[in-house]
């Protein structure tokens, strides 16, 4: 029944890199549903608020754990690096990379003050909502692909 | 086929693999790292500490 354990610490990398994409994906698809619940309760604002860092702060750390583990599963098999979706998937990792700091420098600082006054409507807020709305996209599309592809794999 | 940064010597102890396009995305994972820090740092001690 147990057998599984040896072979798990012969070779732990691929259940840490397992263990990291689902601490980051389910943390950004939480905060994706988050946003668009926000849309039909605008009420829930301040609320919504207090948890966005926590979540942001779950995706970092899996993303940690991600970037840990990749190394040493690239270092174990160098040859995977030229696999075409592998590559592709190196270069959805990079917008990840400058995304999540964006979203994480502006958009959840902005999201914070906005969350105060979000059902007084005003310019400044509906075009904050645009920027919040296309990186969400960015991320959520792009850490379901890395998901999808890495799947592809196995 | 690893080589060592030093002696450039294959098979070495040291884990750097040969090809550079490897190369580049090790050195990539190591910039997710220390970004993924960083931000780590920014967040538990500039937004959550701070409230």
């Amino acid at each position: 029944m147990l057998d599984w354990i040896p072979h798990i610490l012969e070779d732990p990398w691929p259940l840490v890199h397992m263990i990291g994409v689902i601490i980051a994906l389910g943390a950004v698809t939480a905060t994706d549903g988050m946003m668009m619940f926000l849309r039909l309760r605008p009420s829930l604002s301040k609320s919504l608020a207090r948890v966005a860092p926590l979540l942001s702060l779950m995706v970092w750390v899996g993303f940690v754990i991600i970037a840990i583990s990749g190394i040493a599963l690239v270092l174990r098999a160098p040859g995977i690096v030229h696999v075409p979706q592998f590559q592709f998937k190196v270069v959805l990792i990079a917008i990840v990379l400058v995304n999540g700091v964006f979203i994480n420098v502006k958009i959840t600082p902005l999201f914070q003050e906005f969350a105060e006054q979000w059902e007084w409507r005003n310019p400044r807020l509906t075009r904050f909502e645009r920027i919040s709305t296309v990186t969400g996209a960015i991320s959520f599309v792009s850490w379901w692909l890395i998901f999808l592809i890495g799947w592809s794999f196995h | 086929m690893f080589r060592c940064l030093r002696c450039h010597r294959r098979n070495s102890s040291l884990p750097v693999p040969d090809d550079p396009l490897a190369i580049v995305v090790i050195a990539l994972g190591l910039v997710v790292v220390v970004v993924g820090v960083t931000m780590i740092y920014w967040i538990v001690f500039r937004v959550i500490m701070a409230e």
